[in-house]
């Protein structure tokens, strides 16, 4: 059935039948709450298209039982910054203009109370509007409303008038957040590139039964590697000669009890209890389209005293009230206009959707330890971990403000629409088509991630500047590297994200200058393998002794040689990190000097011998990895960069054993944080030397965003690459 | 939009404005503005609009009105040319504008910083390189409301005979040449409706009451005023403020960077930057861009090299110029619509940085 036709016919039969124009079911059969004991007028004045375009409606605000409501706002649909309170005795008088096209609206809300509209008037005749209170408590029973595919028009669900809405919605991230297959393979603690039992223990791994992601209690032999958050965190599966954690047949005694608030955000919408679920109870809609529609406008309220999540930050009313006609719980959707009074949706004013605290319902993450028995520093740490704090550094910097909230950018306005339905226009303004929206006011849902989009969000993020002076056969480059595009810290969000950047100098008739001094990549950057020289490495002109990293090494990859300086930088840091009180030593990054690089050219035994000779002192950090080929793409899979000249981006998650770069549940510390926040630089030096028989040439820096740590991606199978988001190159003569 | 029938009932509504009432316009608050009193006379008792309002853009630019014979290159009677008095820099090409504005309609000038003009309103602006017209881009108002307009770009053929509506995704490099046609999010960019905002709401961002002000080619806000098309005149001579090396920087600001960094609801909201004259301001250290500019210090970009918007005496360290010096990357401004550094627009505003104590 044509989708207006339908509408219309919902309009003139459904709706009346439905009670879907505000009225009370069974107060009035005709749906309309028309004044007193239901009279109707014969025919209806029409504000809108009356001689007459002013209308002076009085009337009375009542709930559920009939009992004014005083403090109601009343107030026209599509104009309700013109609004009025309703009197003690919940009486009103407001004068509706005529809105040129449509019908005009008279609408009464509360927060806390769903919005009724009435669009039929008798002139003088008294009104009466009633508006259901959110009695209950949040509703556990209730079930999560489908959203439909964006296309099929003729369900009844959010597609059906916001099929471009829900369309949007499904390419986003908010859609995977729950069936994300890097979420779900650390929360099992599994690598599904592994797919037989040989190659899972040739890797180290287990292969064990455990469930298929999504499904009840589906079976699926997996690998199980590394620990993961179910058998990190429960002590009876997951073990030595113990069921994995998620296998379907384990035993009530053995079943994993605690789940690491994964699913609080990841999974929200799990029917049932609000909160402190297993993200493995996300089945159907939960699985599949992860923070989704009904979700998210179930969201009654954000209270920043509890802990992130459903059911706890997120304030979360589902509906308890006994519904009508189809509706088994009378409908409510919370969102952030004041006049949505269509009663199929039971629109119910918050504003909090327009505000960036609403993302601070999950984008803002403080923790406690999460493994038995460990802790963290308190005094370091009062609040907690600060695993996401996104919502801060935005409340931090120069976006912190209410034209540039999170919506800003990632809900971004929409021009060209009327309203959020996808028939609703000027013409045809009412309570089925709702008004004519301020773009601000009518947002995309496309929850634009950083990689999303031409160009891309993030290339927006970064501006790259290179100041170069010479000195002697000395090249001496500082980086300034700026945050002007973002109203966060970049990267944010989840902690394994980094910046990588490199910086080359080249002459054109010498090729490649050697780096004698300034700073390189951390581990951050990522290596095969890490010693320390002298403890782990002897080296020898151009031979290293090095069992562990013989054990990985093969002609073709790079060693690189980085020195301790003593000077630890003092940037701008985020949060704990960014404290005035916080000396360069507290803010954790010794730099590092670059020493050397050679090229690996045959292995035996645990001799390296390398191209050229490094002169390497005890204490230094060396470090195998890729060599970093010139044509490296934006996009190619990411290298281990470690001990390359440059600099490295990120917030170091430590566990109680001291490892560095741990996945978040496993931290109880962090050692530093130079993410580069809004409205700041980061400056690092680099210094080549040029032979006096090297010409002229330049010096590149190149800016990579890693959203995945090449360590854990190769412990689980996941796909890492590097994408160039900030590129700087400078001449020199 | 205010058609004649309505004039005096607005004029009475106007003089009530100039009392220090509550405007209708809102926030327009209409300093050194007076409302005209005998309009009539001018539009006479009976009018014809030239063209009816488009609600679509057209196919070719033949249909749009703006010539009356695309061969011969001859604009209809209809339509007025004018230049403002101070240019966006759009690299080297070379441009002509004309407007036109239905006869039987006013131009709301209650707010003189931002004319609101009638439904059926058409802007044109010719691109050449070389010699060679590349684009006509247009821009229709079709109704009432703020965001009311459409926005399309014609690009001429070969023989320069007629132009064809581009696609909505623009043209790079258009005819051999290094010039883009803009995107129509790039209008949008620009002229506003866009998400990331960006233009006035007056959606013409050159034909105002300070640019039209001079004694150049082209209509003219006195002629304007004479033929009555204006809902209200300026009180008093409207010219950017200071000495001519201050007018020459605040003009250029004004039009290259004000039409994005400006206090309306359509500027980029997220720098408190606003370089747009007001016609109220009058003396160079009242304006909004010394405000806003002058020693203030950078609220987003922090880069090594920069040390403040506008350092006094110093344009090297002035973000700024820094950015007006910058092509291809994230420090680039204007962000769009120029691959090529504007060296005489930058001279201009690095001496009004070098004249500050």
């Amino acid at each position: 059935m044509n989708r207006a036709l339908t509408l219309w016919l919902l309009t003139i039969v459904f709706v009346p039948l439905l009670g879907l124009s505000g009225a009370c079911p069974g107060e009035h059969a005709s749906g309309l709450d028309a004044g007193p004991a239901g009279a109707l007028p014969a025919e209806p004045f029409d504000a809108g298209t009356s001689p007459n375009p002013f209308l002076e409606v009085s009337g009375v605000v009542v709930d559920q039982n009939n009992l004014p409501v005083a403090g109601a706002w009343v107030m026209q649909g599509g104009r309700a910054e013109e609004r009025m309170l309703t009197q003690e005795d919940g009486s009103f008088t407001f004068v509706l203009e005529d809105p040129g096209w449509g019908l005009s609206v008279l609408v009464a809300a509360k927060p806390g109370y769903r919005a009724v509209g009435m669009e039929h008037f008798m002139p003088g005749m008294p009104v009466t509007l009633t508006i259901h209170e959110l009695a209950a408590p949040d509703n556990e029973e209730y079930v999560y409303e489908e959203l439909g595919d964006g296309y099929d028009i003729d369900k009844e669900d959010c597609t059906h008038c916001h099929a471009i809405l829900v369309r949007e919605f499904l390419d986003s991230k908010h859609a995977q957040a729950t069936r994300s297959p890097l979420l779900q393979d650390l929360y099992a603690g599994v690598n599904r590139t592994y797919e037989n039992q040989t190659r899972c223990e040739n890797a180290g791994g287990v292969w064990r039964q455990g469930l298929t992601p999504g499904t009840d209690d589906a079976p699926q032999n997996k690998c199980y590697i590394g620990g993961g958050v179910l058998g990190d965190l429960n002590g009876g599966c997951g073990g030595e000669n113990q069921s994995a954690c998620d296998d379907p047949a384990i035993g009530p005694e053995a079943a994993p009890t605690v789940f690491g608030s994964c699913a609080d955000c990841h999974a929200p919408g799990i029917n049932g209890v609000a909160g402190g679920r297993n993200l493995h109870e996300a089945t159907g809609l939960a699985y599949e389209k992860g923070v989704h529609c009904d979700v998210c406008h179930k969201v009654k309220d954000i209270d920043m005293s509890q802990p992130p999540g459903v059911g706890q930050r997120l304030v979360m009313g589902r509906p308890g009230e006994e519904g009508f006609n189809v509706f088994k719980w009378r409908p409510v959707y919370f969102g952030p206009l004041i006049d949505v009074p269509i009663v199929a949706m039971g629109g119910s004013y918050q504003p909090k959707f327009n505000e960036a605290v609403f993302c601070a319902g999950c984008h803002q993450q403080e923790q406690p330890a999460l493994l038995p028995n460990e802790s963290l520093d308190n005094d370091k740490w009062p609040n907690g971990l600060p695993i996401h704090a996104t919502y801060e550094e935005w409340l931090d910097g120069p976006y912190n403000q209410e034209s540039t909230a999170c919506q800003f950018c990632h809900m971004p306005e929409r021009y060209g629409r009327a309203n959020s339905t996808d028939l609703g226009t000027v013409e045809n303004q009412s309570i089925m088509f709702g008004f004519v929206r301020e773009p601000e006011d009518n947002r995309q849902h496309i929850f634009r991630s950083p990689l999303h989009g031409e160009p891309r969000l993030i290339d927006k993020a970064l501006y790259t500047s290179i100041n170069l002076t010479a000195e002697g056969q000395s090249l001496n480059a500082t980086v300034s590297v700026s945050n002007v595009g973002c109203g966060h810290a970049v990267p944010t969000g989840e902690p394994m994200r980094s910046l990588i950047m490199v910086v080359e100098a080249t002459t054109e008739n010498c090729g490649p200058l050697i780096a004698t001094g300034g700073m390189t990549l951390s581990d951050t950057a990522g290596m095969l393998a890490e010693g320390v020289e002298g403890t782990h490495t002897q080296t020898t002109e151009s031979t290293v002794s090095w069992a562990q990293g013989a054990a990985v090494a093969q002609a073709g990859l790079v060693i690189r040689v980085a020195r301790a300086t003593g000077t630890f930088d003092d940037y701008d840091g985020v949060g704990y990190f960014g404290e005035a009180a916080r000396t360069a030593e507290e803010k954790g990054l010794e730099i590092y000097a670059p020493v050397g690089e050679a090229t690996v050219q045959s292995v035996a035994g645990s001799e390296i011998t390398l191209s050229r000779a490094l002169d390497v002192q005890e204490g230094d950090r060396v470090y195998l990895g890729e060599a970093m080929p010139e044509d490296f793409q934006d996009g190619d899979d990411a290298l281990h960069l470690a001990g390359k000249p440059g600099y490295a981006f990120s917030k170091v998650l430590v566990d109680s054993a001291g490892n560095r770069h741990v996945p978040h549940y496993k931290a109880v510390d962090m050692a530093s944080d130079n993410r580069i926040p809004p409205g700041k630089n980061a400056v690092t030096q680099h210094t080549f030397t040029r032979p006096s028989s090297c010409g002229p040439g330049t010096v590149a820096v190149k800016v990579y965003y890693r959203p995945v740590p090449l360590s854990l991606a190769k412990l689980r199978g996941w796909d890492a690459a590097d994408y160039l988001i900030s590129e700087s190159n400078v001449r020199f003569d | 939009m205010l058609r004649r029938a309505s004039l005096l009932l607005v004029l009475h509504a106007v003089s009530s404005c100039a009392s220090g009432e509550p405007s209708s316009e809102g926030e327009a608050e209409p300093v050194s503005v007076a409302p005209i009193e005998a309009q009539e006379s001018f539009l006479g008792d009976r009018c014809t609009n030239t063209y009816e309002a488009l609600t679509e853009l057209p196919s070719l630019l033949s249909q749009t009105g703006l010539y009356q014979d695309i061969a011969n290159k001859e604009i209809h009677d209809a339509l007025w040319a004018f230049i403002p008095e101070f240019q966006l820099w759009s690299d080297t090409a070379d441009k002509e504008r004309w407007i036109y504005v239905p006869e039987c309609d006013l131009i709301e000038t209650a707010n003189m910083d931002d004319w609101s003009f009638p439904v059926g309103t058409r802007f044109f602006k010719e691109f050449s390189v070389d010699g060679q017209r590349i684009e006509t881009r247009l821009i229709l108002r079709t109704g009432e409301g703020a965001y009311d307009f459409l926005y399309g770009t014609y690009e001429w053929n070969d023989d320069e005979s007629e132009a064809s509506l581009a696609p909505s995704a623009g043209v790079l490099e258009a005819k051999g040449t290094s010039h883009d046609i803009p995107s129509e999010a790039q209008c949008r960019r620009c002229h506003g409706s866009h998400p990331e905002r960006g233009g006035r709401p007056s959606r013409a961002l050159g034909f105002s009451a300070l640019q039209l002000n001079h004694d150049g080619a082209g209509i003219h806000l006195d002629d304007l005023v004479a033929q009555g098309r204006l809902t209200h005149a300026p009180e008093s001579a409207l010219t950017f403020p200071g000495n001519e090396v201050e007018r020459q920087a605040l003009g250029y600001l004004h039009v290259n960077c004000g039409v994005c960094h400006n206090a309306t609801r359509d500027g980029v909201p997220q720098t408190d930057l606003n370089l747009w004259v007001d016609v109220d301001e009058t003396a160079v250290e009242e304006t909004a861009t010394y405000l806003t500019a002058v020693g203030k210090a950078n609220k987003i970009f922090n880069d090594q090299h920069v040390s403040a918007r506008i350092q006094p005496g110093q344009p090297d360290v002035s973000s700024i110029i820094y950015r007006m010096s910058h092509r291809g990357n994230n420090a680039q401004m204007p962000p769009l619509a120029t691959k090529e550094v504007d060296e005489a627009g930058l001279e201009a505003v690095k001496a009004w940085i070098l004249s500050l104590p």
